[in-house]
């Protein structure tokens, strides 16, 4: 197949806009203008209000404020902390920096991690009723193999239906899909009980017939679960081994957009990797685009053990990081958990070990009370959306095998 | 924040109606760049929401165009898709919306190749492909030149490519191991 030839069939199969919804669109010109003009009346200026978390801190987080303007006095010259969490985040950091090392690669030898998964996910079939979407919480693993040079590769495997702790975000869903027919679920594994071909309800009824699915998945984080297993190569020259260690350092080249989302770096400063690319756009990442960079980079493979206490360093330094107090990982594991406002309504968690401060989950969370929060009842006012909890890293001969011991 | 009082004192006083003539100008290309990666639903509130902070920035930049406006824009489907990630119709390439011309595995390798590409890669093969801009203007956007632009696309599409021909490779296997219980007799 010649990728050149069909290069506007092949975007064209993924643009979403339609000759319907452009019309639409243009038809809400002035609606939407006097909306514009609602708004600008109504504030002016501050017009979209941030309904962002800020959690109470306790008196005894007075304490941590002052240690870790200490401590951040003599890491990062000039830079005060702005979190109660810093302090946490530190001890935690240089904790973990003593137990980051990893064993030294022979020649044919990889890293070997196993992380599970997980994420939320929408789908609709042709069998439910027109609008309607049902969610599902997806999990799975990440497994990678990664050799000293970065290359290797990751294998993301998705779960069956209803299997690894996958379930309907609520009973009443899963009790839907029964009613539907049991229609294909985008994000589950696809085997005898998840078929798409043949099953009746993903046949469109209408006049072009054929099988129809439409699927949702979480984006944000490295990771998508889908019907089948994913292999993805690593070149090497891609991995957090270009990073810096430095707090300092990595913490300017983060500000100015020299980190990429993959671990690669620019030698010079760049447009924001996360939405970047724009027009006129300034050089450099603002805090919030280099939260995103950090996510994405801890999802890369052994970032958890090389770059971790380097990252957690940066986050402590991230206006409005805060403690949550003891929260258990998807392994059941205890840890301490912090977060970080991400943008509205969303924020970044990591768990770490209290003991070693290494990272055993990072997880995405969106508030409950938003207009797209999940429809479970929840008496917690963010829910996960995306998450991903880490795993021991042994060292295996070659990519593909499995340690003699599974972590 | 801006009154309306302070924004007559600039050297170029922003009226409502130039601001309208500027909106009216540019509210289609704003549309079709914001409904083509958020949720439909949404599209109404984005596209305001980026007006309204070009409202209270206009006097602040020397020349308010299209380009200053799509990162405007940007910057607010950057936080409303990961809001909006669940809503039907929206994943992280925006619309699956499969019809019988494209298998659902097609569609989903070409997706998931586009989803592997970093952002900035992604962004320029949209800004060809989809808001079918000329190299030339994309360069004028990016603010780099024809050249430049010339050898990121090229980049882009080699990634692109290569991932989507694993991606046809691991489907092939999938469906020849998928055959080979049947040919059994």
């Amino acid at each position: 197949m010649s990728i050149e030839s069909h290069l506007d069939e092949l975007f064209g199969a993924l643009d979403p806009l339609t000759d319907d919804q452009r019309i639409a669109n243009e038809l809400r010109r002035d609606a939407v203008w006097m909306d514009v003009l609602s708004q600008v009346d109504a504030t002016r200026g501050d017009v979209r209000r941030r309904t962002r978390r800020r959690r109470l801190l306790g008196v005894g987080s007075l304490s941590a404020v002052v240690a870790t303007a200490l401590v951040l006095a003599g890491v990062v010259p000039g830079t005060a902390p702005s979190s109660v969490a810093a302090a946490d985040l530190t001890a935690a950091a240089h904790a973990d920096a003593a137990s980051a090392a990893l064993p030294t690669l022979g020649a044919s030898q990889y890293y070997y991690e196993k992380s599970a998964v997980s994420m939320v996910c929408g789908f609709s079939s042709p069998s439910m009723p027109a609008g309607e979407s049902l969610t599902y919480v997806s999990n799975g693993t990440l497994e990678s193999w990664t050799g000293s040079d970065g290359s290797g590769k990751v294998v993301i495997t998705p779960s069956p239906i209803d299997a690894n702790g996958s379930h309907f975000v609520t009973p009443r869903e899963q009790a839907q899909w029964l009613a539907a027919g049991s229609p294909f679920i985008p994000c589950a594994l696809a085997n005898a009980s998840n078929t798409f071909d043949g099953n009746p309800a993903n046949v469109n009824p209408g006049p072009s017939g054929g099988y129809v699915s439409s699927g949702t998945g979480f984006s944000g984080f490295g990771f998508s679960l889908g019907s089948n297993s994913v292999t993805t190569e690593l070149a090497s020259g891609t991995s957090v081994n270009n990073l810096p260690t430095d707090v300092a350092q990595i913490s300017t080249m983060l500000a100015n957009g020299e980190v990429n989302n993959d671990g690669s770096v620019s030698a010079a400063p760049q447009t924001c990797p996360f939405g970047g690319g724009w027009p006129a756009a300034p050089l450099g990442c603002t805090t919030d685009q280099q939260l995103f960079v950090i996510e994405a980079l801890l999802q890369l493979p052994d970032a958890s053990a090389k770059l971790g206490s380097v990252l957690y360093d940066v986050m402590a330094q991230m206006p409005g990081a805060a403690k949550i107090g003891a929260v258990a990982d998807s392994l059941g594991r205890s840890g301490e958990g912090i977060v970080v406002p991400v943008a509205e309504d969303e924020e970044f968690e990591v768990v770490l070990d209290p003991t070693t401060g290494a990272l055993l989950m990072s997880s995405a969370l969106i508030a409950s009370n938003s207009n797209v929060a999940l429809s479970q009842p929840s008496t917690s006012p963010f829910t996960p959306e995306a998450s991903m909890t880490y795993g021991s890293i042994s060292v295996v001969q070659g990519v593909g095998t499995l340690p003699s011991t599974q972590p | 924040m801006k009154s309306d009082e302070s924004l007559t004192e600039d050297a170029t006083p922003l009226t409502l109606a130039t601001f309208e003539d500027f909106y009216r100008r540019h509210y289609g290309a704003v549309s079709r760049y914001v409904a083509r990666r958020l949720a439909p639903s949404a599209h109404d509130e984005v596209v305001a929401a980026t007006f309204v902070v070009a409202w209270r920035k206009y006097s602040d930049v020397s020349d308010p165009s299209l380009a200053w406006l799509y990162r405007i824009a940007s910057y607010e489907v950057a936080h409303e898709r990961r809001r909006l990630s669940r809503q039907p119709g929206f994943d992280e390439l925006n619309d699956l919306n499969l019809t019988d011309t494209h298998s659902l595995e097609d569609v989903m390798d070409v997706a998931a190749a586009f989803a592997q590409l970093s952002e900035s890669d992604a962004e320029l093969l949209r800004l060809v492909h989809w808001e079918r801009l000329s190299r030339a203007d994309v360069a004028e956007l990016l603010d780099c030149s024809v050249n430049t632009v010339n050898v990121r696309y090229h980049r882009a599409l080699a990634r692109f490519s290569s991932t989507l021909h694993r991606h046809l490779n691991a489907s092939d296997d999938r469906a020849i191991a998928k055959k080979r219980p049947e040919e059994t007799p």
